[in-house]
Parts: C-alpha cells; structure tokens; sequence
C-alpha cells in the first residue's frame, strides 16, 4: 500500500475520486432500484389491488351471519295484537371450542327437547358455525345461561307469536321458520309485512373461531303494520258461536262472516275447525285452509234472492204476482224439483218466505239465461271479490249458452253454482245497501315504521301492486227493488217464515236460509245425506249495520236445514253484535215493573236515634 | 484610559417595561412566516381535536341512549303482547262465567237499559272508526 507520504503518481487522486464515485452511485442506484421496486410492488398491492385483497381478507377474518327480519305487526280495528314477531334467543356454537361434546349434548337435550344421540351427532360437525337450536323461549335461554357451558352462545331473533292463540288462526296464517309467511294474509302480505333481512358479521380467529361479540345491531327492519277492519271480540262472538253450533248438529265444518253493511269491512271471519297459528304444525293442512274464501258451495235458497232480485229488476214480474208452485213436484226436462213442502199460489214475496224451489225456478225460467246470467255475475259470483285475502275462490258458473233446461232451473234457487262464502254474503250486502254492491276488505291500510300510512304500493312502472282500504262501490239494482226485497227477507224471519226463530225482539231481522245438497263424486250425483245448511241475513233490517252469513256443511239429518242448523248460529252471532255496538232497537221492550209486596214494618224510635235519623211520622 | 464604574441601578431603572411590546413584536417579526403558520395550525388542530373528542364522547352518550331507548322500547312491546294475551276475549269470557259467574245479557236488558237513560230515541250507534283514525 502506499505511504501517505508517497508522492501519488500522476492521475491517481482522480482514479481514486472516480472510482469512489462509482461505487456510490452503484450502491445507491441498486439500493434505489431496491426502493423503487418495493414501493411499486407497495403500491401494486396497496392501491391498484386493495380491493382484492380486503375482500380476500374479510373472506377470511370475518363470516356474515344471516339472520331473520322483524316481520310487521297484524292489528285488528281497535289497535289489538292479532300477531307479532317477539325477540327470541337462537343457539349456536363451533363445535372446535367445545369441551366434551357427549356431556354437553347430554346436558342441553332435556332443557331443549332433542334426544341426546341426535345432539351428540349434531354437534360433530366440523362446521365452524353451527346452529343448535333456534327460536329458543326465554325459559329456555335462562335454563342454558344457568348450565355456563363455554362454547354456547345466543344470538338474538325474532319469532312470530299470536297473542290470541286460535283467535281469526285461518284469516291470518302461520309463518315458518325462516319468518316467511305461508298461509293466510301472512303469506298475501308477505310482502309489506317481511322486513329486511339482518346480517351479523362476526369475526373469525386464526383457528377458523368464531367471536361474534363483533356485531351490528338493527331495529329498522324497514317493515309494515297491517291494520285490519277485523273486530277481536266479534271475532271471538262468531266463533265461539259457530263451535258451539257446529257441534250441537254434530256438523262437520263451519263458516261464519260478519260485514259491516255500509262499508264492506270484513269485521269478523269464523272457521271451524279452527287452528292455533303458533302451533300450524300440530294441524292438518286441511284445517290451516281459509274456507271461507277458498272453498265453494251450493248457496241453495239464499240465492233466490238474487233470482227474485233479477226478474224483479229487470220488470218481469211484480212484487205482488202470483206464481203457482205446482203443488210441490214440478217437472223440467228429464229432472223433477221438488218442494220440501207443497204450495199452492205465492206470491213473490212469499216465495222466498216459505222458500219454494219450483216458484223461484218459474220466476228464473221468465228471464233469458245470458239476462239472468248478467245478473249472477253483477252480483259477483263467478269472480273473485278481491278482498285482500289470499286463496280466494272465484267460485264456477256456467256461461249461459251451456246452460241446459235444468241447469237454468235449478240455478234458480243455488243449485248448480258454486260459490264461495264471501261471495254470497257480498252479494246479499248488496240488497242491504240498496242495491249498491260493496267490495268487501279486510286490511285498512299499511303503517311503515315512521308512522306513514299507505292504502296503495306501486312497482317501479307505476303498477298498482297492492290497494287496501274501501274501493268503489257499483250499483246492480234500483234502490226500490232493493227495499222491496228487504222486506221479503224480513218476512222470512217472521211468523210464517222458514226462519221464524231467528226472531230477535225489538229488531227486525232480514234474512235467507238455504239447503242444498252435495255432490258426491264417488256417487256421480247428489248425495241424499250430505247437505249445506246456510243463513244470510242483515240486521236491523232497516238501517242495517251488520250483514252476516253461517254455514254448516254436512249436518246430519233431521237437522240439516239451514233453518236449523245455521239460523241459531245467525242469531246467536247477530244478537251478540248488535249489544256489543250498541246498535238500538227499532220499537222499545214493553217493561212491566211489578214492585213486590213488603211487609210492613215497625221501627223501634231508639234505632232512628241510634243511626242518627229523626222518626218523622 | 478612563475606566468608568458602572453604578448599580435598581431593576426598576435596569428593565425598561415600555420596551415589552416592542421586543415580543421584534420577535415575532424575527420568525419565519411558516413558523406562525404551523404554530396557528397546531392551535387550530387542538381545538379541533378538542372538539372532536367532545363529540365523540356525546356521540357515544347519545348511542347508549338511544339503545336504551330501544331496550325500554322493546319492554313496553313485550308488556303490550303480554297484556293483548291475558286480554284475549276468550279468556276474559271464560274467567268472567267462572269466577263471576256472568252471563251475556240479553237484547232485552240492552233495552231496558236504553229506555232506563232515557236515550231511546238516539239513533243508532256507528261501527267505531278503526283504531288509528
């Protein structure tokens, strides 16, 4: 090495500067190309791919558990629960983190009624979430909290509960598990009443565990409220009514629907067989069924009212024309009607008081089948009412140029027709409202969680998707006609008539039976046992506030008329009603006040004396 | 060479008071901008931060609150399902025969009582409007 005291040779100092420089900026520049090539890939990764890498580690830190919305309440007019979606506990757990799986499951088993064995199975899964029970009761979250098993958790949901138990059970359906509606105007509406659907995240561990104490909670579900025209306790009126009536005629099923005439509210819908909501899966599906909207029947006589109506209208016959009724046996066709009793002239208002199948047939016969035909469906049969309520029938009614001999014959008096029990009882509340033909409805409008009220929902093209509350009436007869028809229907529950018991005193009562016998289809015919017995009626006759309709189906005979299998209900229902609201009697009850005799008495001056009181005599 | 003696003077003769003013202005004045700037900003930032902190703390209060609200709330829901279940009209009919041995008064009674008010003459009771109008 050279000395410092050496003379460097000539150029050395500028190598030596040069070379120094060089390798600096060689080490810088690689250590450059380093940075550079660190913060391009920093900004590779950072910017240009962060959202795929965020998703990938959210896919990986987290898990999103979806849970069930608050579902809408139902109410009936006066604000009552009918149902609600009350917070319940669901358990799940990993099963990595438990201890002694065979002794939890040995434990929990009892507390949540599931055998052991199944449990243990259960919770051998290799899922990092599981479910172990859902929709769990607040006993049973207690009794779990108490057993302090680690690896156990809850997570809050909802579960729908009626308050009323079997209370309108067929009118409202049932929800399932997952909070969908399947049945009843749960399921219509499920729409308006299912809120939005609640994600928890929770997050997972590096073991795949999970620590759900990460979550958001929601109470917004962005739900409706359902207000429905439903009257609780008339509802409870018309069913206790029908149970009992039902099973006094040993009946196999019944119906019962009360309207509020001016309106069309449906204030109360009976079925019976009835069903608990809370417990659908205990019931058959047969029974889960609306049949007062789903099912059809023969009306039989109650729609002689609409024949009489129609002849009436149209000026083919007068109120006070007289029809003769052949004596009880009258032959059309091939076929022979019959009376159940014989009658010679009637007129026509005593055709429908003593409810003659031959008279209504000969006053049917004078109209032309697609004229009377008209009439059926201004009356609404044949269509549906479009009352709100999910599973309606439209009912069948033959068009007019199939309509044979006898098909128009025995139309005449509600044979051959098949209608649903709102359907009739519509088309008689037409008669109460003179002549008007009201939509009947059910749900009186929709609430959003702000309070805001709607009667109409609209898709994204303007579609009217959902109408609630009253829709426009339409008049199908003269107001006169209507009246006169009225008093023919009162006359039905008057001495004379074939409902004389439906009678309630100080109001009149205007009302229809009808008989009519079943088909059988493993007869091919008419069956001579099976009937369905129905009565139809509005009170007070003459300023009507309720219009109702009972059916039975199969009462076994002697009862089998509508007058004695459904009259009573009627009454029982309409009596009930007419207290409950109030409505006063047309002529005041005749009251005899009988003051008993009482001895006289004698009264020692020392007891006046001693309750502070003067002997005035 | 003449060597004077500075004389002591008190302090109140030493420091001159009417200088202060001038002397924090010169220094001012001596700093850069960028240094008032930054010191304004830190202030500002302080208050800020202040602030912030503050609103948090309320935002957090008005949080509990609220989800205490929603607590009471869902209470008052609960209670409300309770009442509509012991109130349900079967079960007031049935406890009404049985323990006060009641019975559904008959239209006649319903009369009386009319004709008791001396409201006979009333015309006839309307359906009740539906609960929320």
């Amino acid at each position: 090495m050279a000395d410092s005291k050496t003379p460097l040779p000539p150029g050395a100092e500028r190598y030596e500067s040069f070379s120094f420089n060089v390798r600096l900026l060689t080490v810088m520049g690689v250590v450059g190309m380093v940075l550079l090539a660190v913060l391009g890939r920093t900004f590779y990764l950072q910017i240009l791919q962060s959202s795929n890498f965020e998703e990938r580690a959210r896919l990986q830190q987290q898990r999103t558990v979806r849970l069930e919305p608050r579902r809408g309440k139902i109410l009936d007019r006066n604000g009552r629960i009918l149902a609600v979606s009350v917070p319940v506990g669901s358990l799940y757990t990993n099963p990595s983190q438990l201890k002694q799986r065979k002794r939890v499951a040995q434990r929990l088993a009892p507390i949540l009624k599931i055998r052991s064995r199944k449990l243990v199975a259960h919770l051998k899964s290799k899922a990092p979430f599981l479910w172990i029970k859902r929709q769990l009761t607040p006993q049973e979250v207690q009794q779990i909290q108490k057993l302090e098993i680690d690896g156990l958790k809850f997570l809050p949901e909802f579960r729908r509960y009626y308050p009323a138990g079997e209370l309108a059970g067929a009118l409202l359906g049932f929800t399932g598990v997952d909070s969908q509606g399947l049945g009843g105007l749960e399921y219509g509406y499920n729409r308006w009443l299912h809120g939005e659907e609640v994600a928890y995240v929770v997050e997972k561990e590096g073991m795949f565990r999970t620590r759900p104490e990460i979550r958001e909670e929601r109470w917004e579900f962005n739900q409706h409220t359902l207000h429905l025209t439903l009257d609780s306790t008339l509802q409870h009126i018309a069913e206790s009514a029908l149970r009992k009536g039902v099973e006094r005629v040993q009946g196999k099923s019944g119906v019962a629907i009360v309207l509020h005439t001016p309106t069309g509210q449906i204030l109360a819908l009976a079925n019976h067989p009835d069903f608990d909501p809370n417990r659908y899966r205990q019931y058959d599906a047969a029974q889960q069924v609306n049949a007062a909207v789903t099912y059809g029947y023969e009306p039989g006589s109650t729609f002689k009212i609409i024949t009489v109506a129609a002849a009436l209208n149209e000026g083919i016959i007068t109120p006070t024309q007289e029809f003769f009724c052949e004596e009880g046996r009258f032959q059309v066709a091939d076929k022979v009607l019959r009376d159940s009793h014989p009658h010679g002239n009637l007129e026509v208002g005593q055709v429908i008081q003593k409810s003659s199948n031959i008279c209504a047939a000969k006053i049917g016969m004078e109209m032309k089948p697609a004229q009377f035909h008209d009439y059926i469906t201004k009356f609404g049969f044949g269509a549906k009412t479009r009352a709100g309520l999910p599973g309606e029938a439209a009912g069948q009614v033959l068009p007019p140029e199939k309509w044979t001999r006898v098909d128009h014959a025995t139309v005449t008096f509600g044979q051959g027709i098949l209608a649903s029990p709102l359907q009739v009882v519509t088309a008689i509340n037409a008669i109460a409202n003179e002549g008007e033909w009201r939509p009947p409805y059910v749900v009186e409008y929709a609430e959003d969680e702000s309070g805001g009220r709607h009667t109409e929902f609209f898709d994204e093209s303007g579609e009217v998707l959902a109408r609630f509350g009253p829709k426009a009436p339409r008049r199908i007869i003269d107001t006169a006609i209507a009246r006169i028809l009225t008093r023919f229907m009162v006359s039905v529950t008057e001495r004379g008539g074939t409902a004389a018991k439906v009678a309630i005193p100080g109001y009149k009562i205007a009302g229809k039976t009808g008989t009519s016998q079943k088909y059988d289809p493993s007869l091919g015919r008419y069956s001579n046992s099976k009937f369905w017995a129905s009565f139809v009626g509005f009170a007070p006759a003459f300023q009507p506030v309720f219009t109702a309709l009972v059916v039975v189906e199969e009462p076994p005979r002697p009862n089998h008329y509508g007058s004695k299998a459904a009259a009573p209900i009627f009454r029982e229902i309409m009596q009930r009603a007419l207290l409950l609201m109030d409505v006063a009697p047309a002529t005041p009850p005749t009251v005899v006040v009988t003051r008993p005799a009482t001895p006289e008495m004698t009264v020692d001056p020392a007891t006046f004396e001693a309750i502070g009181m003067q002997d005035l005599d | 060479m003449k060597i004077v003696r500075r004389r002591p003077k008190v302090l109140r003769y030493q420091f001159r008071w009417w200088l202060v003013p001038q002397v924090f202005w010169l220094t001012i004045r001596s700093f850069r901008i960028a240094l008032v700037v930054s010191v304004l900003l830190t202030a500002g930032c302080m208050t800020y931060l202040a602030q912030w902190i503050h609103v948090r703390h309320l935002s957090t209060r008005i949080q509990g609150l609220e989800q205490q609200r929603k607590q009471q709330t869902l209470k008052l829901e609960l209670l409300e399902v309770e009442i509509t279940y012991l109130t349900r009209p079967q079960r007031l009919e049935a406890l009404a025969v049985q323990h006060l041995g009641l019975s559904v008064p008959s239209l006649a009674q319903h009369g009386i009582l009319r004709l008791v008010q001396n409201d006979f003459d009333a015309p006839a009771t309307t359906l009740p409007t539906t609960h929320a109008e």
